[in-house]
């Protein structure tokens, strides 16, 4: 829930009116997860209507992970999880070597783009790129076959 | 659609809007909740090892125990045991343990089988990840259980057994009359005779079983009561409502002719038709009045269950909401002072709770039959493999409804083959 009001926070910040979906989200989260989910899915797609980055190495980027993507990912969270508590997470628990790495890349590669060649660095071709490499590096990430929960195949309560 | 694949979506249509759009927001998003999901997914690693305390016996409808002791050897999981792995085996207090990376836990939950007999229970265990969006199934292992059957079934079955020779004798004799202790004469035994009647001293002497057999006493009315409710009136060629009331002119001709007094209630699902007992010709022209129905149209269906639909607390919040008076069939039947004869026909569709209600209630006071044409015997549209494997299980449904009732009262189930002149002639 804290990540809701964080969420909101950051949305009244960014001037995105998606932040109203958020408590229909948590409530219909409550109801059942996969109305939750679908809830979800409207918002997000709300949220990338009204938020506008320009530059994916400048503050506006920055401001929008923080206030707008984070907060987002981690209502996600919330909504998926429940009111299971964690115990207190460690920074091992945030770190993977990995996905670092590639975002290093990516942010490399986009620092040598603007340098170098500035007239390819439109907004199409970043997004080109970071959609590129992000789908390489999932579908080499995929390693094992793993069976997905049927959304509305499990009744609420029996988890 | 699974969760995960919506996610993915998302994080696709993510890419393609910042694309399209010209928007690195969308790109940024999409790329968050792509490596948000794939952690998730590479996260989740069922692993667990179970030992399993598992009762050898159990007795039917009665809770047996089994114990699992489960070691979490992977990532945090959530863990389920798996219910309706086999039919008549349910699973109790199968509740959701959230279980650490390495935590140890005992669960324990209970097997109720509702039939006796030998089972060899699969036993199931669901592995989900705290997100719910991956699960793996892990079976544990087979185990055998015997069940023996509870003194309950066997009560129940013999009174069954009862009801059903009593069904027998209803078919075969002049059914209805009190008895006297007027000794009417002696006769040989036939299959379905109360064991009591028999005369020991008689039977000695002709060495074969005697029955005493007495007068019988003509007074209590007979009330014929016909169900002509929206079911019963469901069917193209041959509704049941038709065969029901043909029945029922066969038996209010015979009993008149008989000089009983005979009586007719019918309901339906707006009201009851109450035609007071009397004797004679008149008699059976009103009744003959009664018998009209307007056919309903529509596929039969083939509910015939005896629970309750609602809980006892959306029960309450319907009645506020539809307010009901008191059903016409429970006034009309509870209203008749005098014991009488009921004889109800019936397809046990419609109002069948409440007629269960209230035949324990009226049973105490007045003797009753149920004749009930089964609908699936008068099922008449196409079959195929699809409808046959429904109708089989409506069927065995059915039967059990067929039973409960047999428990009460003694209930015949007719189809349209059973017609009317096997069954007049038996009671003639």
């Amino acid at each position: 829930m804290i990540w809701g009001i964080i969420a909101v926070i950051g949305g009244l910040i960014l001037g995105a009116k998606a932040i109203v979906l958020i408590p229909l989200v948590y409530l219909l989260a409550r109801k059942s997860k996969d109305f939750g989910l679908i809830a979800y899915f409207f918002y997000a797609l709300l949220l990338m209507n009204e938020v506008f980055v320009e530059d994916f190495l400048s503050f506006e980027a920055v401001k929008a992970i923080l206030l707008g993507v984070l907060p987002s990912l981690m209502i996600l969270k919330e909504i998926l999880v429940g009111a299971y508590k964690f115990e207190k997470p460690e920074i091992k628990d945030f770190i993977d070597v990995k996905v670092g790495l590639f975002v290093l890349a990516i942010l490399v590669l986009m620092a040598i783009l603007k340098l170098r060649y500035e007239y390819l660095y439109t907004i199409e071709n970043q997004t080109s790129l970071v959609a590129g490499l992000a789908v390489i590096f999932v579908l080499l990430n995929l390693r094992k076959e793993v069976k997905g929960v049927e959304m509305f195949k499990v009744r609420e309560g029996e988890i | 659609m699974k969760r995960e694949d919506l996610l993915w979506t998302l994080s696709g249509l993510g890419f393609a809007h910042g694309y399209l759009s010209s928007n690195a927001f969308s790109a940024l998003f999409g790329l968050g909740l792509a490596l948000y999901t794939l952690k998730t997914r590479n996260k989740f690693n069922p692993e667990v090892k179970v030992d399993v305390e598992f009762p050898a016996k159990a007795e039917e409808m009665k809770k047996s125990k089994v114990i699992l002791k489960v070691k979490n050897l992977g990532s945090d999981v959530k863990i389920k045991v798996k219910d309706g792995i086999i039919p008549n085996v349910r699973i109790v207090n199968g509740k959701t343990y959230i279980l650490k990376s390495g935590e140890e836990m005992f669960i324990d939950f209970f097997l109720v089988p509702e039939k006796k007999g030998e089972y060899e229970i699969p036993l199931k265990i669901e592995i989900y990840d705290l997100k719910e969006l991956y699960f793996e199934e892990l079976e544990i292992g087979r185990y055998k259980l015997d069940v023996m059957p509870s003194v309950e079934s066997i009560r129940e079955a013999a009174k069954e057994d009862y009801n059903l020779k009593i069904g027998e004798i209803y078919k075969r004799s002049v059914f209805l009359g009190l008895e006297t202790l007027e000794l009417k004469g002696l006769r040989e035994y036939l299959p379905g005779d109360d064991l009591r009647r028999i005369d020991w001293k008689a039977s000695s002497r002709l060495g074969e079983l005697i029955v005493r057999e007495f007068m019988k006493e003509w007074e209590g009315d007979i009330y014929l009561v016909l169900d002509a409710t929206k079911e019963m009136r469901k069917g193209l060629r041959r509704a049941k409502i038709d065969y029901a009331s043909t029945l029922l002119l066969h038996l209010a001709t015979i009993l008149l002719k008989k000089n009983y007094r005979v009586g007719l209630v019918i309901y339906d699902d707006g009201g009851v038709k109450i035609v007071k007992p009397s004797r004679g010709r008149e008699q059976l022209n009103r009744i003959r009045a009664a018998v009209k129905f307007k056919p309903e149209k529509g596929l039969i269906s083939l509910r015939s269950n005896v629970i309750l639909r609602f809980s006892e607390k959306g029960r309450k919040f319907m009645g506020k909401l539809f307010p009901r008076k008191r059903s016409g069939l429970s006034e009309a039947l509870l209203s008749i002072k005098e014991p009488s004869y009921l004889i109800i026909i019936t397809d046990l569709m419609g109002h069948t709770p409440l007629l269960y209600r209230l035949m324990l209630m009226l049973k105490k006071k007045h003797k009753a039959v149920i004749l009930s044409p089964n609908p699936i015997l008068f099922y008449t549209e196409d079959i195929n493999g699809e409808t046959l494997k429904f109708l089989y299980e409506k069927y065995l449904e059915r039967e059990k409804t067929v039973r409960k009732f047999n428990t009460l009262v003694p209930t015949i189930d007719l189809g349209p083959s059973d017609y009317l002149k096997d069954i007049v002639r038996e009671l003639r």
